[in-house]
């Protein structure tokens, strides 16, 4: 037996067995999925249908429902196991043992054993088609009744070739040949040829290429292939003009076959052209009245439900709700949002969804989330910046136990996504949405923005960026370079280094229409994938107003900045934020090439039509439940 | 075409000016030598109170001279009009008025008399000048040759002009009067100017160019000649009074002239002339290739043929000068961009002459004239054609001559049907059929055309094929195509899969597992929603899965009818539709048009968004598919099947999962990427021996 093993789980097979991608995934996604106690997945081998193939039959049966399962404590039935790393195991025959734990019999996934007899000849089925459609179907047909075995030999090769080389190939012939089956062979008989409905048939002799030209009269995608005697490989096709005798032979072949090559022809021939005229005396197609429009959301948005959306007193969560809530409240849906207390309790306790985010009322939060269990709703819970500290990658203490509470979680931040996902938790990135008036209200003045000279600098309210001295020391140039330029800081100015303790370095006063008035972003909160809520807002805010963002460009853990910002490469480098501020200041031509690229870039994602894909996105996700 | 009537006079009335007299005949002289045209010159000293010119004048006329020079004097001053027609009544020939503070540059003459015979019925003729109402050249060239200063240096102007000009003689109402070139012919049917409505001056030419136009004559500009015309000195304080005056009696006269000379304004017919004078400034860096681009629309707009090009010429500016030539609403249009040094191309427009272009599909004269005037104006090192559509099929002709390389990108299957996206009532492919019944009765349809036209259409293709030295595909597929209906010489066939026309850097590469599993199965058709693109189907499968959790959106313009099922999210910036893409939760691009796609710019979108596609089992998009396994191919007119695609996908995730997988690894590049595969062809010379089957061109 096998001993224990590290690291990801192990596929252990009978001897020759074969097992397609698709059960492979299955059995990966089953296992990793499954309870702990158990210790792998199995797929049974079992009998192809007529003219299927190994990887075919597996991806039928892998559109089975996840839940056809059956837990077993030993198997009995040979089979291909998926066994967790820590499993010993040990093949007796073609059966797997393990030294501990129960095993989960999928019935959605199957492994195939090559050597078996592939059964007796019968008429293709239907289910011989990959039910995934890709790769092409290759049928290979001999009509003779008494075929030669080096002519079987031939054919039975040269389809499992095939097969290995991502082609669909099956074999057609009255006797069926010895040695390996990666598919199981079908009689050449017109039901097989109509049920595979083959991309190429290779007529392997004269009765062949005659009976496919009539079974397959009506179909329009096939070529054929002549098979000719020959010692030597060959694959010729032959031109294919307009107004030749033979619109389906389309070449020979013979001898030897590197199939990786006739898989390559294959492809080619199946992208056409394929010149079957179309029916004329078809009628146009009996449709709906489908109405002309440009654009109108859905007649039944994923939104159509009551969502209360609770936030601690925080001014920027509030505001990020609030955008949540404009949208739903668009697609049809409603929204209240509220701080947990008395007055939201009811609405909180009886909406479809609940979002949350923790802060300050944790006890009465992790309340109501089990109120609401009981009753069936689900909550998710918002996370904010705060959930991961400086070097901690993992929520801990209530906001952990919130989130395993409510196990379903949503984030800005690509970091504290994983983090909650890390706790076993579905989590989703929920990105900044704002509300349909303050879009209208940013794109307003930005069609009234003109040069200027002011530069406005957002500090932030999260943690302080290791490279603000850099920053500092770059606007400190440009503000000794030029007497006109002004600083608006928003954020903690304690930040800022003395140097910048000048007349012209001011607080920013609140509101769109002085940032619209800026020149240029420069953004530098903690980190742009964990920055607070009201700095993204801010960011994306600006953004629409046309202004250019520059700011580092790896802020932390590998995130990239922000769309048409302007990427510092060495932000400790107080160059590098001199030289991105500099082509904006001195080159009016510049400016306004960014601040039309950042304008564009904002439309694209920050407009009515993306927030409504986020809300429905969101919608949809959490009412789908996990895979069990 | 016919000769000028000769001896030429030429007639230079005289009142003041010694100097500017002096200057003006002893140009006229300087130059006779070299003239090929019978000339002579007749000097009218309209009573000059002026000693100095009288003493010039007498110099003149007892001098010996190259040709033959006549002074007369008017007893009395008659007026400018007045001497003019003293001078017709006197000359025999055809006639130039040239004022007398003008001077004439090397070859003048002998272009102006050129200039008549370029069309029938010419009337006058008039050279480009400095100060010359419409013929006046562009401030920038005046500044250059110093035009407007006490030193002009008016023969290096009159060199660079006979250099840079594209010699198209435009069409104008009306000659100017400062050196109008008058034919015997012209004289003979319109009389003398008016010397009674017009006795001092100003307006006479006008008036006697309306005249003839009345009796169907016309007006040429000689734009490869200048002449320097000092100007503003006649008349001092009376000329606005006298301009007024001409002006209403034109006005009276002619009332539909003030529109009609607006626009000609507006329309410019010397426009392509001056652009083409300014773009001489620029002087293009003559050891830089020149590559000319033929296009179907400008680069502004917004199709994938327009934003490769678009790429690819940015790709390429370092080594490579480029200009193209594409149709517009009123003519041909072409754009130069060529790099002289600076930050940026110096980019300029003509409107090449011809008026607005032509649909013939065959050979649109129009078409064809353009591109030779562009092939004429500046050098091209190579021809690449990139959309035929606009063009006609002119160009394989015009091109044949070419000495250069001629690539050809086929972008479309225009060239195997002129119904190009090969689809009856645009949903039913037809894969080229054999028989011609069959196209017969769909272009009688589609196209209000025929199958004797298509017959036509493709004989004349195929007589062409030689012209283009590489037939460049983005797809076998697409090769395929055309290869069934013309003889392509494989040698001369180059597969060029198109880069990315939108940056790929920022491509996802990690794969949701919590996306494929356990969100509700989302399909974004992607693009122009139209039928021939899938609309329909797309429609159907929303309509299908109304009621169940799967979702079908659409992100593009409508412009078909619509399901009120589907998720429409409007048109999209291509630059950041992966970014829409991953927001909105898509797993699936849904391409399934019957259209068949020569490679589909919209599938790499997708790929750069890292999502697998759903698309027709035939053309590029099949061939992508299965070259890389990233996606599925269906048949586009099998409904049934495609609904149960989606649904076997909605059951087995794991199939979704795998397939996305390829489709972040199918690789991706820029559209700089290919560059080098272009700059290959067009470096290469016609000279250099390139067929590898022997043939050699």
């Amino acid at each position: 037996m096998k001993g224990p093993q590290l690291g990801a789980p192990v596929l252990v097979t009978p001897e020759g067995w074969v097992v397609a991608g698709a059960a492979r995934t299955r059995l990966a996604r089953q296992l990793a999925v499954a309870p702990a106690d158990i210790g792998g997945v199995v797929a049974l081998s079992g009998d192809l249908p007529p003219g299927s193939s190994y990887r075919v039959h597996a991806e039928r049966r892998a559109t089975g429902a996840y839940s056809d399962v059956e837990d077993v404590d030993e198997l009995v039935s040979p089979g291909a196991a998926l066994l967790r790393a820590e499993i010993a195991h040990e093949m007796r025959g073609s059966l797997v043992e393990t030294d501990h734990g129960r095993l989960r019999i999928d019935h959605g996934a199957c492994a195939h054993d090559p050597n078996r007899s592939p059964g007796p000849l019968r008429v293709a089925e239907p289910q011989g088609r990959p039910p995934f459609p890709r790769r092409p179907v290759v049928l290979l047909v001999a009509c003779d009744p008494e075929p030669d075995l080096a002519t079987l030999e031939w054919m039975r090769t040269l389809t499992n070739d095939l097969e290995c080389s991502d082609v669909e190939a099956r074999l057609a012939a009255h006797r069926v040949p010895t040695g390996l089956h990666l598919t199981r062979p079908c009689l050449p008989v017109e039901e097989s040829a109509r049920a595979l409905s083959p991309d190429l048939v290779i007529a392997v002799d004269d009765a062949a290429r005659a009976n496919v030209a009539t079974w397959l009269r009506d179909d329009h995608w096939f070529f054929v292939l002549a098979r000719v005697p020959s010692s030597t490989s060959i694959l010729e096709l032959s031109r294919f003009r307009v107004g030749g005798t033979d619109r389906r032979l389309r070449g020979h072949i013979g001898g030897p076959v590197d199939a990786s090559r006739l898989a390559e022809v294959t492809r080619r021939l199946c992208a056409g052209p394929h010149p079957l005229p179309p029916g004329f005396d078809i009628a146009p197609p009996d449709r709906p009245k489908w109405t002309q429009r440009r654009f109108r959301s859905p007649r039944k948005p994923a939104a159509a439900c009551t969502i209360a959306a609770l936030a601690p007193s925080d001014e920027s969560a509030t505001a990020r709700f609030e955008g949540f809530a404009d949208h739903v409240g668009a697609l049809g849906g409603r929204v209240t949002v509220g701080v947990l207390g008395r007055a939201a309790y009811e609405d909180a306790l009886h909406a479809d969804l609940l979002i949350a985010r923790p802060g300050r009322a944790d006890d009465d939060l992790r309340e109501l989330i089990e109120a609401r269990a009981r009753e069936g709703l689900a909550t998710v819970i918002d996370l904010g910046p705060e959930t991961l500290t400086e070097g901690i990658l993992v929520p801990r203490g209530a906001t952990a136990d919130l989130i395993g509470l409510a196990s379903m979680a949503t984030s800005t931040s690509v970091a504290v996504r994983d983090a909650a996902r890390s706790l076993g938790a579905r989590a989703q990135l929920l990105p900044v949405v704002l509300p349909r008036a303050r879009v209208l209200e940013a794109r307003t003045l930005r069609r009234a923005r003109t040069p200027s000279a002011i530069v406005g600098w957002h500090l932030g309210t999260g943690a302080a960026t290791p490279y603000l001295d850099a920053v500092a020391a770059a606007l400190r140039e440009l503000l000794d370079r030029r007497s006109d330029l002004l600083i608006h800081v928003v954020g903690d100015r304690d930040r800022i280094a003395a140097a910048l303790s000048i007349e012209r370095v001011m607080e920013a006063p609140e509101g769109l229409t002085v940032r619209s008035t800026w020149a240029a972003n420069v953004w530098t909160p903690g980190a742009a994938d964990v920055a607070d809520i009201g700095d993204e807002i801010a960011l994306a805010e600006t953004a629409v107003l046309g202004v250019p963002a520059i700011c580092a460009q790896t802020p932390q853990r590998g995130a990239e900045p922000p769309r048409s910002s302007c990427a510092v490469e060495h932000p400790d480098d107080s160059q590098d934020w001199f030289e991105a501020l500099r082509e904006l200041l001195d080159s009016p031509e510049t400016a306004r090439e960014r601040s039309r690229e950042t304008a564009r870039h904002a439309d694209g994602l920050l407009d009515p039509a993306s927030a409504s894909a986020i809300v429905n996105r969101f919608c949809g996700w959490a009412r789908r439940g996990r895979l069990s | 075409m016919s000769s000028p009537a000769t001896p030429v006079t030429v007639i230079v009335p005289v009142y003041g000016g010694a100097s500017d007299v002096e200057r003006c005949i002893a140009s006229v002289l300087e130059h006779a030598p070299t003239s090929q045209v019978e000339h002579r010159v007749l000097i009218i000293d309209d009573a000059a109170p002026d000693e100095q010119v009288t003493a010039v004048l007498h110099h003149l006329a007892s001098s010996q001279h190259p040709v033959a020079v006549e002074v007369l004097a008017n007893p009395q001053n008659v007026g400018f009009v007045r001497t003019v027609n003293r001078g017709l009544r006197h000359a025999r020939g055809d006639v130039v008025v040239l004022n007398s503070d003008t001077v004439v540059t090397a070859g003048w003459l002998d272009r102006m008399v050129e200039t008549t015979t370029s069309l029938p019925d010419v009337a006058t003729v008039t050279p480009l000048s400095n100060f010359g109402s419409i013929c006046t050249v562009p401030p920038t060239i005046i500044g250059a040759f110093a035009l407007a200063g006490s030193d002009p240096r008016v023969d290096e102007c009159a060199a660079f002009i006979l250099e840079h000009s594209i010699g198209l003689h435009p069409e104008v109402i009306s000659g100017v009067g400062f050196c109008l070139y008058i034919t015997r012919a012209a004289l003979d049917l319109v009389g003398e100017l008016d010397d009674a409505a017009f006795g001092r001056g100003y307006g006479e030419e006008v008036d006697f160019c309306l005249r003839a136009t009345a009796l169907g004559l016309r007006h040429l500009v000689a734009d490869d000649t200048f002449v320097y015309h000092r100007g503003g000195g006649s008349f001092g304080a009376e000329r606005a009074e006298l301009m007024q005056a001409a002006s209403e009696v034109i006005r009276a006269r002619y009332p539909w002239f003030r529109a009609a000379n607006r626009a000609e304004r507006a329309r410019d017919p010397l426009a392509p002339t001056f652009a083409a004078l300014e773009l001489g400034l620029a002087e293009r860096r003559e050891d830089r290739p020149h590559v000319l681009h033929l296009l179907h629309n400008s680069l502004g707009e917004l199709g994938g043929s327009e934003k490769h090009l678009r790429a690819l010429v940015e790709a390429m500016r370092d080594e490579f000068d480029f200009s193209i030539l594409h149709p517009s609403e009123g003519g041909f249009v072409l754009h130069t961009m060529w790099e002289v040094g600076g930050p940026r191309p110096v980019e300029h427009e003509f409107l090449l002459p011809g008026g607005p272009r032509q649909t013939t599909a065959l050979h649109d004269s129009v078409a064809a004239d353009a591109l030779a005037t562009a092939l004429d104006m500046f050098d091209f090192d190579a021809v690449h054609i990139h959309n035929l559509i606009g063009h006609s099929l002119a160009p394989l002709e015009v091109l044949a001559s070419f000495e250069g390389p001629v690539v050809c990108s086929v972008r479309d299957l225009y060239l195997a049907c002129p119904n190009h996206s090969l689809l009856y009532r645009n949903e039913i492919g037809c894969g080229i059929p054999d028989d011609l019944a069959v196209c017969d009765r769909c272009l009688a349809e589609t196209r209000s055309s025929d199958a004797e036209q298509l017959r036509e259409f493709r004989a004349y293709v195929g007589a062409h094929l030689d012209t283009v030295d590489t037939w460049v595909f983005a797809s076998h597929s697409a090769a395929d195509y055309l290869d069934r209906v013309y003889d392509l010489d494989p040698a001369r066939v180059e597969i060029i899969p198109h880069g990315a026309t939108i940056a790929v850097g920022r491509r996802e590469r990690a794969v949701d597992e919590e996306l494929v599993y356990e969100e509700p199965l989302r399909l974004a058709f992607v693009g122009m929603g139209w039928v021939k693109k899938g609309l329909a189907i797309v429609n159907r499968l929303a309509d299908d899965f109304a009621d169940s959790d799967i979702e079908i959106h659409h992100f593009g313009e409508l412009k078909d009818e619509a399901s009120a099922e589907l998720h429409a999210h409007g048109p999209y910036d291509n630059e950041v539709l992966p970014d829409l893409l991953r927001q909105a939760g898509i797993h699936i691009v849904l391409l399934p048009g019957p259209y068949a796609e020569t490679f589909g710019h919209v599938m790499t979108e997708a790929l750069a968004a890292g999502l697998p596609v759903i698309a027709a089992r035939y053309g590029a998009l099949a061939e992508r598919i299965r070259a890389h396994g990233a996606g599925w191919t269906i048949d586009p007119d099998d409904q049934d099947e495609i609904r149960q695609l989606v649904e076997d996908l909605d059951a087995c995730r794991d199939e979704v999962l795998r397939t996305t997988r390829r489709a972040t690894e199918v690789p991706l590049e820029p559209v700089a990427a290919t560059a080098e595969s272009y700059a290959r062809l067009y470096r290469h010379r016609s000279s250099d021996p390139v067929r590898t089957n022997g043939a050699e061109r």
